[in-house]
């Protein structure tokens, strides 16, 4: 590619939009098929209920989930069509496109002719951590971004010691924390392995010094997500103590995920495992590790590359943060690509060697994916694979949101736990949801005075966390007085005031 | 006339003058005769009847009238030793400078004596002004400037041939002279003191004029003496008028409104600031010019340096600056060093006198006169600079030796428009205390990040107080510093901007002595923004004007990085009272003037912009190596506030007293002055706190 971006630039940008073509025909396939991504749609509920309320506030956001792909779907909240919930899968394909394009304008460094680039990109976009990470419309192909460029300023902090590199790598730790929650067990992954990517004659002198250069946004940045929350909500703890709160992974639902039930609140176990998972579904890193070793520089950085999400791995584990390893592990994916602009292939038989490496990779990749994949992850393997993922018809959430779409009414529902329904109803218009003051003061009444009310079976899992259930616990089964049943629907009631 | 001179018979005077062409067989005749009949010498007469101009008869004739060679000379009469004489021609090899010159330089001969074998040299009288006073009539007022520059007075007129006293004999002052004095002349040689001193004498009042009034008179628009236009009044009456008109009737809004404006300059200033960190601290302002490039100067082509000194009870300081100065990396006889005093600091005059400083060094007595500022003294001595180049330290400077190598460099790889290249500050004193941590953190913040950033984006760049190398004929196209002006310096930079020259920037430091007491740094600091507000004021008299000649990026970074500034160092306590009385009270009394968006605004700058900016802090510390600083950036914040009231103190003085210049004490550090301040290295405290002083 160093030859198709450099000579003219035209055909390298050709190719590279010819992989985000094939990345939106993918996700057009998939969702075609049923698949829906969780995450997807809840953060586009999220965006449609804020941008949705009488007035738009930040707090509407709710401090429960990193903000920044929140902020990034707000454009996409005024573009005509995009109301069904396409946006998150569309930005997801736009952080991918700008990623390879970040890499290949990166890649002109690298003395390879356009055809081996090219099949460089190949099996990188191909692996599936690269390609869920594209195509499912969750955040993490924005954290594949904040990985890439983490990964390009610890590289440049290893090779040119500029101020630029040290910048790079604290700021770009701010915006991670902005995108994902696991950017925390990322950070502190780092904090023991700066010691191999800063010159030694600094942490001599002043580890203090380099930690604070390095961490100091970061904790800023923290520091005033608490803020925000003791502003906003009256905590500081606000988002690390509420039980929607993305922020804390799935600590509240053990038993949930498999990954928790192993491993959850160790350390040394997840770490094998996770040597294990990155063995088979990366052993390109470690082929990069022992190709490197007569060389002081590039070992540094492919050591951290091996190590960093295997420890950030364990931490998040023993947290009980990370759900399934692949949330982290996907991000090597990128890791890779910002090594590969340091490779220097220089003879035919060291590019055999790789393309065999990432080849493996990628089968290994697959078959990993496939082997431990959560309902999300099988969902959406499913769809790929040509067969329907889900059945709309049998979908309460989706089912209530287009009844409530066709019954545009002000309907008092907690949205934190039917994105799903915000997302199938297309807008928040006239809904009242837990944000606003509407909603704290409907519920302070015996009887609320709101047109109608909707409310998921109380002993599901979202109805267990449901506000409205839980302040009126008999509303499901037996109805409020001056209200009358107007939708019971695949585990949803819709109440309706008598005389609306 | 015959001549002989070691046994050498030379040929005659006429004889020489009649083979080149310069005097006619009848002319010689005529002169002989006059001689026969008149006595005096032929030469003389030959002048005085102007049949050959004095550059051509000197050119003719220079040969014939010396005598010996000046080193062999000094080391006859036991001025110098053998070692020392072999010593200066080896350097003159190097330095590409006559021996008299170096052997003065080293201070190894008096100036006056010097001047006296030159005399013996050229068979010329060698007379002390002093003793023998010029006749004043001869000297033409206003051409005192060059006579100081150059170093030549017409001293008197006998036997009708005007008699003009120099300090050296060379063609180029030759030619000079003629085309000056416009009549026939011959010369005497004098020592440069004598000259100098002389001038100063005669011509305080007409130097002390120009340093005051020049600008003023020239280039009114640009000077300070005028604080506020009578147009500037009016818009503020009508902006006062504006504001109440719009409180009194739309309170709540009027209040957004401002809250508004407020935090989006806020948040630009901020991000200006950003930016310049990321620009400046791209590591090629850290290699302008290379070690290898300061090795391969060839000495003999660098240019004559001025470097001046103001100073003002600085006694302590002196001897510490000018050992600096010695130890300097450049020909010592390229340097035109001067020490520039006022008329009643007897105490550093003295102590000037005392340490018997080399010919290099000149004392400049500034005459006692308003507005008492450094601009103006500058100003005064500019008039006897002779450097083509030149620099400012302050006395309590230690510049790294190779600085005005460097600055010769970046001339050369620097665009035609170049005018001044600013080196980067910083402090020895780092460690002292809590104020003198905070200082360095934000001069290395400053110069290591910010001027090279505003090098970069063409933004005008306000000049640091010292370490400024000018070419010196732009310096005088600009009158040099508004002496109105507290911080000439930065006036300066602006001035050179709008007048469409450029200012760089240069990788070596100058280190200072950090201000260690915050009763002496607050006076400083509401000086200096004082200083900002006066340059303010100045250049936004026309700001369409400024628009046009600065283009956007020009005018907005000026408006964010000088007038962001000001704004910033007078907000900063208001903004902090009402958020330590918010979270105090929980008052709901501002809620209506902070509507959502300017509450999040508000809150961006509060803990992003805030957050950050003492990031920049931190990170000025990392880059200079300085680490052991960084922790010490989180109290960042209580230096805003000691800015904040310098800010408010300058504001005052801007409106009762704009001229004066609030003295800062030097020499209180108990440090050691030095340039060699590296990683790992603290620097050392003396025994003893030497006696403070002031600038």
């Amino acid at each position: 590619m160093k030859q198709v971006i450099s000579r003219s630039g035209l055909e390298g940008r050709v190719f590279i939009s010819l992989l985000i073509l094939l990345l939106t025909g993918v996700t057009i396939w998939l969702l075609a098929h049923g698949f829906m991504s969780d995450s997807a749609t809840s953060r586009w509920a999220t965006v449609i209920a804020a941008l949705g309320a009488k007035e738009v506030l930040l707090e509407n956001f709710t401090f429960l989930a990193p903000h920044l792909p929140l902020y990034l779907l707000v454009p996409f909240y005024y573009i005509p069509g995009l109301e069904g919930g396409g946006a998150p899968y569309l930005l997801s394909i736009i952080a991918s496109g700008f990623l390879l394009f970040l890499w290949a304008r990166d890649l002109k460094e690298v003395e390879l002719s356009q055809t081996r680039l090219a099949m460089l990109a190949i099996l990188v976009v191909i692996h599936p951590g690269f390609l869920w990470a594209a195509t499912s419309g969750s955040h993490i192909a924005l954290s594949m971004l904040a990985f890439y460029l983490l990964y390009r300023a610890s590289q440049h902090i290893i090779s040119d010691h500029d101020i630029h590199s040290y910048i790079s790598l604290a700021v770009t730790f701010v915006f991670f924390f902005f995108i994902d929650g696991s950017a925390v067990f990322i950070f502190v992954a780092l904090i023991p392995l700066l010691v191999v990517i800063a010159p030694l004659r600094t942490i001599m002198v002043s580890p203090m010094g380099l930690y604070l250069i390095v961490g100091t946004p970061f904790a800023l940045a923290v520091a005033t997500w608490a803020y925000l929350n003791w502003i906003f909500e009256g905590s500081f703890m606000h988002f690390i103590e509420h039980p929607d709160s993305a922020f804390l992974g799935g600590m509240l639902y053990t038993q949930e995920y498999p990954w928790l039930l192993d491993f959850g609140g160790q350390f040394f176990k997840p770490l094998l495992a996770a040597t294990g998972y990155l063995l088979i579904a990366y052993p390109v890193s470690v082929y990069l590790l022992l190709d490197t070793i007569n060389n002081n520089y590039r070992f540094r950085a492919s050591f951290v590359l091996l190590l960093h999400p295997l420890i950030a791995i364990a931490i998040a584990t023993s947290q009980y943060y990370l759900t399934h390893p692949f949330e982290i592990l996907a991000l090597i994916s990128a890791g890779l690509m910002a090594e590969l602009t340091y490779v220097r292939m220089q003879t035919r038989r060291e590019f055999v060697f790789l393309i065999i490496f990432m080849i493996v990779s990628v089968v290994g990749g697959w078959w990993l994916f496939i082997e431990t994949a959560n309902p999300q992850m099988s969902q959406w393997v499913h769809a790929l694979t040509g067969k329907q993922a889900s059945d709309g018809n049998r979908d309460g959430d989706l089912q209530v949101g287009l009844w409530l779409k066709k019954n545009p009414m002000p309907t008092l529902m907690y949205e934190r736990s039917a994105s799903r329904v915000i997302a199938a109803r297309g807008d928040a218009e006239g809904l009242v949801l837990s944000f606003s003051h509407e909603f704290k003061s409907v519920m302070r009444e015996r009887n609320p005075n709101v047109r109608q009310i909707a409310v998921p079976e109380p002993q599901s899992p979202s109805g267990r966390r449901d506000w409205v259930n839980i302040r009126y616990p008999h509303l499901y089964d037996h109805g409020m007085t001056g209200f009358r049943l107007v939708y019971d629907n695949l585990g949803w009631r819709v109440y309706r005031k008598n005389s609306a | 006339m015959s001549q002989s001179s070691g046994g050498v018979t030379k040929p005659r005077i006429g004889e020489l003058l009649v083979g080149r062409g310069l005097i006619s067989n009848d002319q010689l005749e005529q002169a002989l005769l006059l001689q026969k009949t008149e006595g005096g010498r032929l030469g003389d007469i030959i002048l005085a009847h102007h049949w050959v101009r004095t550059v051509d008869f000197y050119d003719a004739l220079t040969d014939h009238f010396r005598k010996g060679r000046i080193g062999d000379l000094l080391l006859e009469r036991g001025m110098i030793t053998e070692k020392q004489l072999d010593e200066a021609i080896e350097t003159q090899k190097h330095w590409g400078t006559r021996i008299g010159d170096i052997i003065q330089a080293r201070g190894w001969v008096k100036p006056y004596l010097l001047g006296q074998v030159l005399a013996e040299h050229f068979e010329k009288p060698n007379v002390d002004l002093l003793k023998n006073r010029l006749d004043e009539s001869l000297l033409d007022r206003e051409s005192l400037s060059t006579y100081s520059e150059n170093l030549f007075v017409p001293w008197r007129r006998e036997g009708g041939l005007l008699k003009v006293a120099v300090v050296d004999v060379n063609p180029k002052l030759l030619e000079m002279v003629d085309e000056l004095v416009g009549e026939p002349f011959d010369i005497i040689i004098t020592s440069k003191f004598d000259i100098i001193w002389m001038l100063q004498e005669i011509g305080n009042q007409f130097y002390t004029e120009k340093a005051v009034h020049e600008l003023a008179n020239s280039k009114p628009q640009f000077s300070a003496s005028e604080v506020f236009t009578a147009r500037q009044l009016i818009f503020l009456f009508v902006l006062m008028s504006v504001s109440v008109i719009a409180l009194t009737f739309w309170p709540v809004n009027s209040l957004i409104l401002f809250n508004v404006m407020l935090s989006l300059f806020l948040l630009l200033n901020f991000g200006l600031r950003i930016v310049l960190t990321w620009v400046g601290g791209d590591k090629h302002f850290d290699n302008l010019v290379t070690d290898e490039e300061v090795l391969a100067v060839d000495e003999r082509t660098l240019p004559v340096y001025s470097i001046l000194l103001p100073m003002y009870h600085e006694a302590a300081t002196l001897p510490n600056i000018a050992q600096a100065l010695r130890s300097i990396d450049y020909p010592l006889s390229k340097l035109d060093i001067k020490l520039i005093l006022e008329h009643d600091d007897d105490e550093t005059i003295d102590k000037a006198k005392e340490l018997g400083l080399e010919g290099i060094f000149e004392i400049i007595r500034v005459p006692d006169s308003l507005p008492k500022t450094k601009p103006k003294a500058c100003n005064y001595a500019l008039h006897f600079c002779r450097g083509e180049l030149a620099t400012i330290y302050d006395g309590e400077d230690a510049p790294e030796p190779d600085q005005l190598k460097k600055a010769v460099i970046a001339f050369k790889k620097a665009p035609e428009n170049t005018a001044v290249i600013q080196a980067r500050l910083n402090y020895f004193n780092v460690a002292e205390n809590w104020l003198t941590r905070m200082f360095t953190m934000e001069y290395s913040l400053w110069f290591d990040f910010y001027l090279p950033a505003l090098d970069a984006l063409r933004i005008p760049i306000p000049l640091g107080g010292t370490s400024n190398h000018f070419k010196m004929d732009v310096l005088r196209e600009m009158e040099g510093w508004d002496p109105y002006n507290v911080t000439e310096d930065c006036d300066l930079g602006v001035r050179l901007t709008q007048a469409g020259y450029r200012v760089g920037v240069l990788n070596s430091t100058t280190f200072e002595e950090a201000n260690n007491s915050i009763p002496n740094w607050i006076r400083q600091r509401s000086r200096w923004l004082k200083g900002y507000m006066q340059s303010y004021l100045v250049h936004m008299r026309s700001p369409i004007k400024l628009y046009r000649t600065l283009g956007f990026v020009g005018f907005w970074g000026f408006q964010f990085f000088i007038g962001g500034t000001i704004v910033s160092a007078l907000l900063t306590p208001v903004m902090f009272l009402m958020y330590i009385l918010w979270l105090a009270t929980s008052t709901t009394a501002f809620d209506p003037y902070f509507p959502p968006v300017v509450l999040y605004l508000t809150l961006f700058n509060l803990l992003i912009a805030n957050g950050f900016l003492i990031y920049l802090f931190m990170l000025s510390g990392f880059k200079r190596r300085y680490f052991s600083l960084i922790p010490w950036a989180l109290t960042v914040p209580l230096y805003w506030l000691l800015q904040s009231w310098a800010g408010y103190k300058g504001f005052w003085q801007l409106i009762h007293n704009p001229f004066y210049w609030e003295k800062t004490h030097h020499g209180l550090t108990t440090f050691k002055v030095t340039h060699d301040i590296g990683a790992g290295k603290t620097p050392a405290r003396t025994a003893a706190s030497s006696a403070g002083s002031k600038s």
